[in-house]
């Protein structure tokens, strides 16, 4: 992440920027602490007479908003969430080239092949960079993108069957009719 | 109803934050004792905002597929003009994935500078992935002008009508996302990190996402497919 800085200068307003990172990573940290120690006693309570700290206090939910990143994760690993799927977006994109420029798969699976890595990788940009996750507090956001998943299968999968059934019926194979 | 009345102790009985550990927005108590407020109540606004775009998103995949359907049924309706494998080629395309990849992680950065509250961090971040997009948009034009100058033109053939679609609709996409980064750079820069302009920036940072995933699919099926004899 860090390349070494050209001149002084830069690497100073550099080291400024990240010492500043830092230190609001650290604050938010513990400013997350210090809810989390108070937090137990205001919600479960239920008493109608709230303690005076408590408006201020933002409210707790249970719920993850999309492509949000938990918040428990400092800078640090957020950053590193990130690089590890561009590694990961980046292998399985040279992985889908490689495949359709050489003679590694064999080649009727070839189409199957780049079907699966680009799934894959579909998959790893879910995760690492939208933060999908099946965890309780974004299960909302996974069904949401479950039925749409549904519907885009439905859409392509019923197109292709209904147009490749036409194409049967329509087009018998025949000398006279092989190409258009 | 009010949150007391969920609470009532019962001997015995567990509290309640074992039954819902996860506290999805129930239970939490509120100050407001009017319907949707009061226990637990709605999600805040940058839960609900962010839901309704991902909502949107899905809606724009769906858009997508219907393009992805099309040409998949028209790809090989050439009518004697040229062929996939005769238009493409895999450097063009490979420059143009990188650029889009490599600006759905500094899109990623520039959210963790926002949550972090780093103004620096946020624009230098959101510059490279202006410039990225920009790189690609800039690819892909010269792409679509080479297939013109080779009489490749939508009219051509349904192959081509499909392919222009499909693939202008994703430049379309990405050229409307750039200016809404623009946007977000702006407003931060002149208002700062309010709650609504990081709502719009975490709104533009799923579009941007969801727009490479759009382009694995168009990289998958339109180019590397397409270049297979």
């Amino acid at each position: 992440m860090s390349a070494p800085p050209p001149s002084p200068s830069i690497a100073a307003r550099l080291g400024k920027a990240l010492a500043g990172l830092a230190g609001l990573a650290i604050l938010e940290h513990l400013s997350r602490k210090g809810r989390h120690a108070m937090s137990p006693a205001s919600p479960d309570t239920g008493a109608p007479d709230a303690p005076e700290g408590r408006q201020a206090a933002p409210r707790r939910h249970g719920d993850t908003a999309p492509g949000q990143q938990r918040t428990e994760e400092d800078v640090r690993s957020s950053v590193r969430t990130y690089l590890i799927g561009f590694a990961l977006a980046a292998l399985l994109t040279a992985i889908s080239f490689a495949v359709s420029a050489t003679d590694l798969v064999y080649a009727p699976a070839v189409p199957v092949a780049l079907i699966v890595f680009g799934l894959a990788q579909v998959g790893v940009h879910l995760v690492f960079f939208l933060h999908l996750t099946t965890a309780p507090d974004s299960i909302n956001n996974a069904l949401a993108l479950a039925f749409g998943v549904l519907i885009v299968l439905l859409l392509v999968g019923g197109t292709l069957w209904i147009m490749m059934h036409m194409n049967q019926n329509m087009m018998p194979a025949g000398p006279h009719m092989g190409h258009p | 109803m009010s949150a007391a009345a969920f609470a009532a102790p019962a001997e015995g009985a567990p509290p309640e934050r074992t039954q819902d550990p996860y506290r999805l927005g129930r239970g939490a108590g509120g100050d407001d004792e009017s319907t949707g407020h009061g226990a637990g109540g709605p999600s805040p606004k940058h839960i609900v905002v962010g839901y309704g775009f991902w909502i949107f998103i899905l809606a724009d995949f769906v858009t997508f597929a219907t393009l992805f359907a099309a040409y998949a049924v028209l790809k090989d309706a050439t009518a004697g003009g040229p062929t996939g494998a005769q238009l493409f080629e895999r450097g063009h395309v490979a420059l143009e994935t990188a650029c889009l990849l490599m600006s759905s992680v500094t899109c990623g950065l520039a959210v963790v500078a926002m949550r972090v509250r780093n103004r620096f961090w946020f624009q230098a971040a959101m510059l490279a992935t202006a410039a990225l997009g920009a790189g690609f948009l800039a690819l892909e034009v010269q792409e679509f002008a080479g297939l013109v100058a080779k009489g490749a033109v939508p009219s051509r053939s349904a192959f081509l009508s499909a392919l222009y679609t499909l693939v202008g609709c994703h430049g379309l996409h990405v050229s409307v996302g750039l200016l809404w980064l623009l946007t977000m750079m702006a407003q931060v820069a002149a208002k700062g990190f309010r709650d609504d302009v990081v709502r719009r920036t975490t709104c533009w940072s799923l579009f941007w996402h969801a727009l490479d995933i759009v382009w694995v699919g168009v990289f998958t099926v339109v180019y590397l497919m397409g270049l297979r004899p």
